[in-house]
């Protein structure tokens, strides 16, 4: 990785580069303007079209995926839920329902606004999903899910970085493979090569006097190169990464397609990552962490009722999503993207005497993307909300291991069949969650 | 307190949510939703740096092996003053000489023998709030009282002289984590009656402290938790987080158990006090940890109630597991990310011998030999600030306004206390934190820019008191490394000193980079 590419040596791919950007765009391929945000670089490698630049959403907490796609079709939901559930598509009145998917489950209120993607066959809605472990504990659950295998502490690095560690870069020069929106390296990306965590790519350089930014950048690149990894490594990939992000004028990125962008930090995160992969920097994944789910009282999914907090939530997880899918996936057939969300945990099956739910299991996943076999609802088997059918008496069971989906994501999408490194330990079945 | 949970990302971009607007929103509840919303990327409030119009090449040096910066440390005793403060300065370093490496230890132990009441007076100026009675605190703005407490914080950890006990404040806010988005200005309470008092004192006594504190039991959604739908969230983390460890031998049938078991635990609306109410306490029969809790009368007071729960937390306190928990977490947080097995094993027979005296474990965990082969730890934001600002001398009449000065933009970094959500406490870990260099780097630079004699001041006249390269570059040596720093680190430093016009912009821009240095990143 010694050699450095001239930023400004490169004009006519540069050039090149933007034709292929707007003919990408379809209606605004002939048109006279270059959009203001378009990086001033291009890297001169070409990429490996051939897989899919991975958006990773967690939304931590673990969320009641029982209200975001309600079983409607499952009576022990409304009796185990008095005063949190959601009504029938079919109720008699004016007040809010559930937006029917299929004559089972539907959209909450909160959801509506992911219908259009549902629709257009872009969005694949599974339930009944999660871990095989049945830890309650936020962190367990959590990290064994980042990790790629339950109750192994053994295991360093997380499944998304494990992919990326072992495949070659998609441009060969790319200093930044992938980032996480937060300020400290998730597990998910742990021990991938070339990944950051950004909080906001648009404020990512180093500050103080523009004469001495390059040699007090040079310094520290320097100073750093003796520092013990993954200091060291993330200082090196940082210098360069300030490069590229500098390049792109995120403020003024403009989505296309209509999508409206509701604003707040998760909705700025994929915008910012729609600039980025339009902008054709070699960026592979991105992975975001979109909490606030865990709701142990007045959890308020109906809107109107309780205060609302969830209903609210679930409307930046959807609005955000929708514009994500109008602006990068809906259209698009040159820029592969998919995109998956998952929880640590469901939550309990019946509401709790304050009106919220405490830690479950079983709960919902999505995966999007225009090769994704969306437009359904994939079940292994509906567990049931029955008590009997509870697990330990409380939960909506796990029938379908999360991981099915996102190992048939990793092998037919990001083009990596090396699963058993992914996924240690873990045969996956593939159940349709891609389509050629 | 009727907000549950913040309704934005915890984890995406707090550049492009101030920690005041998050705030204001949850005051205002769920009317503020469309105004957040309508933050637009446009209004970060990061100052954005200038643009340059050609960009050198970035240099991309070959990768080397990096090696412990702990390997250029040779004093024991300055080891010792590393890890017990938060961060060097001279008259740290000149204290640590003079009383050796057990009585400098000793010192610090007996905090409440420091004589911090200068620093104190000060603080109880400007922020009032953090010492209020209840009856007075909760008249005033809520939001204002949580920036106080944050400002009495930083403060503490910088210019009070009793570092040791800041350091353990650090440890048990994280331990014993509330986040103020939830709890707003009752986590004053829980920091002056149950953290502060305990932090060198006994586990036993911190942790029922802890179990009747109204923030920790709205916090973890146990005030209101009755039977027969118990709320799980506090049975689940006080086993989990507080005392045995994830691994430490429940089940869920035991937070479930646990769970009816501290029914009944809740807080008096009024006076934040803890209150026990009976009619929300499951009276049945219940197993916890194999020991059988039969069912009560309905005629049973409130103390054979409330009995259950002392009985549980003392099988918490005198469980072996928790024991090896505690021991472990903290020569974690105070000796090495991954300590020696001797160590954990001495530091919890301290714990089961002592009945949880925290002097006893510390001293266990801090010898010289155990200090000697430990490898270095990284900084985490706050510390880092904070070392900053003392080795910077900076001090209570140079930083007159922490929050805007130092506070607000440091939070940038990732650890804006009492804001972690999750009831796990801020990550020790290095590859958490070690991502962020530029957001390091960025704010090192802001520290040595400091003027403001209303915020905060760096004065520099001490670093340029020989006023060359030379010059200043040994006072940085002396002052933000006690003069354990690679002869190379300094050979840069003067030459960067040198590669342009000498002025104050070029030495404060040296002592930047000292501060970005890998090296005053690790203590």
């Amino acid at each position: 990785m010694s050699h450095h590419h001239d930023h400004h040596g490169c004009r006519e791919y540069e050039g090149l580069a933007r034709r292929d950007f707007l003919t990408m765009l379809g209606g605004v391929g002939v048109a006279a303007f270059v959009p203001t945000w378009l990086p001033q670089v291009v890297l001169a490698q070409s990429a490996n079209t051939s897989r899919d630049v991975i958006v990773s959403i967690f939304l931590s907490g673990g969320c009641d995926g029982l209200s975001l796609v309600v079983p409607f079709g499952d009576p022990d939901y409304y009796t185990g839920r008095p005063n949190i559930a959601i009504a029938r598509p079919d109720a008699a009145g004016t007040g809010p329902k559930v937006t029917a998917l299929d004559n089972f489950f539907g959209f909450s209120p909160g959801m509506a606004p992911l219908y259009p993607a549902y629709q257009a066959g872009n969005l694949l809605v599974a339930h009944a999903t999660g871990s095989v472990n049945n830890s309650r504990s936020h962190f367990d659950a959590q990290r064994y899910m980042e990790v790629g295998k339950p109750a192994d502490v053994t295991i360093n690095g997380g499944w998304l970085g494990r992919h990326l560690a072992m495949t070659p870069p998609a441009k060969a020069d790319a200093p930044l493979r992938a980032l996480s929106y937060t300020s400290g390296m998730p597990v998910t990306l742990s021990g991938a090569p070339k990944a950051l965590p950004i909080p906001n790519p648009a404020g990512f350089t180093i500050g103080g006097s523009g004469t001495t930014q390059a040699a007090r950048t040079a310094f520290l690149a320097n100073n750093f190169g003796i520092a013990p990894d993954p200091v060291q490594s993330n200082a090196l990939d940082t210098a360069r990464t300030i490069s590229l992000l500098q390049s792109i004028n995120f403020n003024g990125y403009q989505p296309t397609n209509g999508a409206v962008y509701p604003g707040g930090g998760f909705s700025n995160a994929l915008r910012s990552t729609a600039a980025m992969i339009k902008a054709d920097v070699g960026l592979e994944a991105a992975h975001i962490f979109f909490g606030g789910w865990d709701t142990h009282s007045t959890q308020g999914p109906i809107p109107g009722v309780d205060g609302q907090y969830m209903h609210n939530l679930m409307l930046q997880l959807s609005q955000s999503l929708a514009a994500f899918h109008a602006d990068i996936i809906q259209g698009n057939t040159s820029t592969n993207v998919t995109l998956v969300v998952i929880s640590e945990f469901g939550r309990n099956a019946r509401e709790n005497g304050d009106k919220g739910t405490d830690h479950g299991r079983g709960n919902i996943a999505f995966a999007m993307g225009q090769k994704i076999a969306g437009g359904k609802v994939l079940i292994n088997t509906w567990p049931g909300l029955a008590r009997e059918n509870l697990e330990s008496g409380q939960d909506l069971r796990v029938t379908l291991d999360h991981r099915d989906i996102l190992a048939e994501i990793v092998q037919n999408r990001l083009g990596n069949t090396n699963l058993g490194a992914i996924f240690p330990g873990f045969t996956p079945r593939f159940r349709g969650v891609t389509k050629a | 307190m009727d907000t549950v949970t913040e309704p934005v990302a915890d984890e995406v971009p707090t550049t492009e949510t101030p920690r005041a607007d998050r705030r204001r929103f949850l005051a205002l509840g769920t009317s503020a939703l469309g105004a957040l919303a309508a933050l637009s990327p446009t209004a970060a409030v990061e100052a954005q740096p200038p643009k340059v119009g050609s960009r050198s090449k970035p240099v991309t040096p070959s990768r080397v092996p990096g090696s412990d910066v702990a390997l250029t440390w040779q004093d024991p005793l300055l080891r010792l003053v590393r890890r017990i403060t938060f961060g060097l300065n001279p008259a740290e370093v000149a204290l640590a000489r003079q009383l050796g490496y057990n009585g400098y230890l000793e010192y610090h132990l007996r905090a409440d023998q420091i004589d911090d009441s200068a620093t104190e007076a000060a603080i109880a100026q400007r922020c009032p709030m953090v010492g209020m009675p209840v009856a007075t605190l909760k008249t005033q703005d809520g939001n204002e009282a949580v920036e106080q407490l944050t400002d009495a914080t930083w403060y503490r950890a910088a210019f009070a002289k009793a570092q040791l006990r800041e350091r353990m404040v650090e440890f048990w806010s994280d331990h014993f984590n509330i986040s103020t988005n939830k709890s707003g200005w009752v986590k004053i309470l829980d920091d002056r009656d149950v953290i502060r008092p305990n932090a060198l004192g006994n586990f036993f006594t911190m942790l029922r402290a802890s179990s009747q504190s109204a923030a920790m039991l709205y916090y973890l959604d146990q005030y209101s938790s009755r039977t027969p739908t118990p709320n799980q969230n506090y049975a689940r983390e006080i086993m989990e987080l507080h005392t045995l460890g994830v691994d430490g031998g429940y089940t869920q049938d035991d937070v479930a158990e646990l769970s009816r078991i501290l029914t009944g635990y809740s807080y008096d609306g009024n006076t934040y006090a803890f209150s026990y109410n009976r009619t929300y306490h499951d009276r049945n029969a219940k197993t916890f940890l194999g020991t059988a809790f039969p069912a009560m009368p309905s005629t049973a007071t409130n103390a054979q109630f409330k009995g259950e729960a002392d009985t549980a937390i003392t099988m918490l306190l005198t469980h072996p597991n928790t024991a090896r928990f505690i021991a472990t977490k903290m020569a974690r947080y105070l000796l090495a990310y991954d300590p020696p097995t001797s160590v954990i094993d001495a530091t919890a027979a301290a714990y089961t011998r002592t009945q949880g005296d925290i002097k006893t474990m510390i001293r266990t965990i801090l010898t010289s030999a155990n200090l000697s082969a430990a490898p270095a730890k990284f900084k985490r934001p706050f510390h880092l600030t904070v070392s900053a600002m003392r080795g910077l001398g900076m001090d209570m009449s140079t930083v007159n306004n922490i929050r805007s000065g130092i506070k607000q933009p440091a939070d940038f970094m990732g650890q804006p206390l009492f804001e972690w959500e999750q009831p796990d406490g801020f990550p020790d870990r290095v590859d958490w934190w070690s991502g962020l260099v530029v957001t390091r780097w960025n704010f090192m630079g802001t520290m040595s820019r400091l003027t403001s004699t209303t915020t905060a001041r760096f004065d520099l006249t001490p670093f340029r008191v020989l006023d060359t390269a030379e010059g200043v570059v040994n006072q940085i040596s002396a002052r933000l490394f006690a003069n354990e720093i690679p002869a190379t680190l300094k050979l840069a430093l003067i030459a960067y000193l040198k590669g342009g016009t000498y002025n104050e912009t070029r030495v404060r821009e040296t002592i930047a980079l000292a501060l970005s240095s890998n090296e005053f990143q690790w203590f």
